[in-house]
C-alpha cells in the first residue's frame, strides 16, 4: 500500500483589517509539529508493517506505533527532522523506485482494498505572531507567544473530531490503476 | 493532504485572536490565565498536549492546568504557582524553574519540592556500607518528580483522620503532634494515606521507590551522607530521646529536609537482600523481593549515625506501627 504525503510549512490564522484603524491584521503561523498516519482493515492480519521501513535513514523521525484506539491498525507516528520544529513536504520515506509514493503497510492476500480506511491526525505548533503596521497595539514578544500558543489551541479545538484536541482528516484510499 | 489555506480558519479565531491582542494591548503583560479565559478554553482540560515552547510563565498562577502531554520545551516557570498542575509526559526539556518549586495541592497536602531528573550511583562500593547495598549500580530517573519538602506530619496525617480518609488514629508517644513527623504508621497506613491524597488532589501521589528515595537523599552527592562523610548533631537527629518538628534541620541541595534521620521512612518496594538480580535501572519500584518486607529509609532519632548513611537500608514487616518509622510522599507529575 502506497501513501503520498505532504504538509504546507506554513499554516495560518489572520484577522482583517478595514484600514482605518479597525481591526489588526494580525497573523498567526503555525507548522505541523506531530502527525499520526493510521490505515486500518478493520480486522486483525488486514495489513502489515512494512518490514523495510527499518534501513530507510529517518533519523528515528518516523516510526510504528500501536494506537490504543485502533490496536489492529497500521499506526506511523511522523516528528519532524532533527533542527526544525515543523513537518514539510514528503516526511515519510520513499519506496524502492519511487520518487513520491512510500510504503507504510503491506496488504494481506484477502484483504478488501474497499474496506481500508486512512486517516491522518495532527497537532499544531505556533511558529510566530506578526501584525503589520500600527506598533501601539503589538504586543510584547512574551505576550505574543501566549497568544500564538492560545491561539493554537483554539483553532486545534475548533476543529477537531475527538476530544483530544488534534485535527483529524480521513485520507482517500484507492485503488491503483 | 492538511491544506494549508483557512478552510481551518473559522471567524471565531480570529475574532479570537483579535480580542486577545486587544486584551495585551490594553495591559502590556496580561497574565496567562487571563488570556485563556478571554479565548474560552479550559485550563483543566484544552491544554493537554499542546505546543508550549519557550513560554514565559514567570510569576504566572498555572494553579490547576493540565499539562499533561504538552510540549513546554525551554518554557520558563520561575516563581510560578504550580499546585495542582498536571505535568504528566510532558516534554520538559530546557523548562526553567520547575526545578526546586514547591506546591502544595490542598490546603491540608505535604509541601512537594519538584527535584531534577538525573542518574546517580545507587548503594555502596566494595568495602564501604553493609553487603545488602552492593552491587552498586547507575539508576537513571528520567522524569522530575515532586517530593514531599519533609516527612508527612501529625496535622497532615490528623486532617487526614478529620475527613474519614485515614481509620488509624497513631499515637505520639507524649512528645506532641503538629509539625513532628507521624509515627506509629505502618506501610499500609502509609498506602491509605496516598490513596486519599490522590483521590482528594486528583493527583498521583504514593511512596518513594527505594531507588527514588536514595536518589533524593543524596542530591547529586556520592558521599556517606549528603552533608559529607560525616554527620553531626547540627545536621540531623540521631542517637536521641524522640523526634523532633520537620524542618528542624537544613535541607539538602534539593530543598529536602531530614532525609537523614529522625524517622525511618517507608519505600514502596519490597524488600531484596541485596543488588543482586536485576534491579530496575530507571528507578521504578523493584518487583519481587520479600512481600512480607517493605523497605525503609534514612534512620531515626533513635539510631546511631552509621544507620543515616544516604545508602544505608532496612526491611520491616508492613503491617507494623513503630515509633520511630514514618513516611514521606512522592507525587507524579
Amino acid at each position: 500500500m502506497f501513501a503520498h504525503l505532504g504538509f504546507l510549512e506554513r499554516l495560518y490564522v489572520q484577522t482583517k483589517t478595514d484600514g482605518a484603524g479597525i481591526g489588526s491584521g494580525a497573523r498567526i503561523e503555525f507548522s505541523i509539529r506531530r502527525a499520526y498516519l493510521s490505515i486500518d482493515s478493520g480486522r486483525a492480519g488486514g495489513l502489515a508493517r512494512n518490514p523495510d521501513w527499518a534501513q530507510f535513514p529517518t533519523s528515528g523521525s518516523v516510526y510504528y506505533v500501536i494506537a490504543k484506539a485502533a490496536p489492529h491498525a497500521i499506526t506511523i507516528c511522523i516528528n519532524p527532522q532533527p533542527g526544525q520544529t515543523g513537518l514539510s513536504d514528503l516526511p515519510l520515506p520513499p519506496a524502492e523506485h519511487e520518487n513520491f509514493l512510500s510504503m507504510p503497510a503491506i496488504v494481506g492476500p484477502d484483504t478488501d482494498i474497499g474496506s481500508i480506511r486512512a486517516e491522518l491526525t495532527v497537532s499544531l505548533c505556533p511558529e510566530g505572531l506578526f501584525i503589520a503596521g500600527d506598533d501601539a497595539r503589538r504586543p510584547s514578544a512574551s505576550s505574543a507567544r501566549k497568544i500564538a500558543a492560545i491561539v493554537s489551541v483554539l483553532a486545534s479545538k475548533c476543529d477537531a473530531a475527538g476530544h483530544s484536541g488534534l485535527i483529524r482528516r480521513d485520507i482517500p484510499v484507492r485503488e491503483r490503476a | 493532504m492538511i491544506s494549508g489555506k483557512s478552510p481551518t480558519t473559522p471567524d471565531p479565531i480570529a475574532e479570537a485572536l483579535e480580542k486577545l491582542i486587544a486584551m495585551a494591548s490594553e495591559n502590556a503583560q496580561p497574565s496567562f490565565r487571563d488570556l485563556v479565559k478571554a479565548a474560552g478554553l479550559d485550563p483543566e482540560r484544552d491544554f493537554v498536549g499542546a505546543s508550549l515552547r519557550d513560554l514565559d510563565f514567570r510569576n504566572e498562577d498555572l494553579r490547576g492546568f493540565d499539562f499533561s502531554d504538552a510540549d513546554l520545551t525551554g518554557a520558563d516557570f520561575r516563581r510560578a504557582k504550580i499546585a495542582g498542575v498536571s505535568f504528566f509526559d510532558a516534554d520538559l526539556t530546557g523548562a526553567i524553574g520547575l526545578i526546586g518549586a514547591r506546591f502544595r495541592d490542598i490546603d491540608v497536602a505535604p509541601e512537594m519540592v519538584v527535584v531534577p531528573s538525573g542518574a546517580f550511583l545507587m548503594g555502596s562500593r566494595d568495602g564501604e556500607g553493609d553487603d545488602d547495598e552492593r552491587p552498586r549500580h547507575e539508576v537513571s530517573i528520567v522524569r522530575p518528580l515532586a517530593v514531599g519538602r519533609f516527612a508527612v506530619t501529625f496535622e497532615e496525617w490528623d486532617a487526614a483522620y478529620g475527613r474519614g480518609g485515614v481509620k488509624h488514629n497513631p499515637g505520639d508517644e507524649g512528645w506532641g503532634r503538629g509539625r513532628r513527623p507521624v509515627i506509629n504508621v505502618s506501610w499500609e497506613d502509609a498506602q491509605a494515606y496516598v490513596g486519599w491524597l490522590s483521590r482528594e488532589t486528583g493527583k498521583t501521589y504514593r511512596l518513594l521507590s527505594e531507588a527514588q528515595w536514595e536518589y533524593c537523599c543524596r542530591a547529586g552527592t556520592t558521599t556517606e551522607y549528603s552533608y559529607g562523610d560525616e554527620i553531626d548533631k547540627s545536621q540531623a537527629q540521631f542517637s536521641a530521646r524522640r523526634s523532633v518538628e520537620t524542618g528542624s534541620f537544613p535541607a539538602n541541595a534539593w530543598g529536602l529536609h531530614e532525609m537523614h534521620g529522625n524517622v525511618w521512612e517507608w519505600c514502596q518496594d519490597n524488600w531484596h537482600d541485596d543488588y543482586e538480580g536485576n534491579p530496575p535501572s530507571d528507578g521504578s519500584v523493584w518487583p519481587g523481593g520479600d512481600a512480607s518486607l517493605r523497605v525503609l529509609r534514612g534512620g531515626s532519632w533513635y539510631n546511631g549515625p552509621q544507620y543515616l548513611r544516604s545508602a544505608k537500608r532496612f526491611g520491616y514487616l508492613l503491617g507494623y506501627r513503630l515509633y520511630f518509622v514514618g513516611f514521606r510522599v512522592a507525587r507524579t507529575l
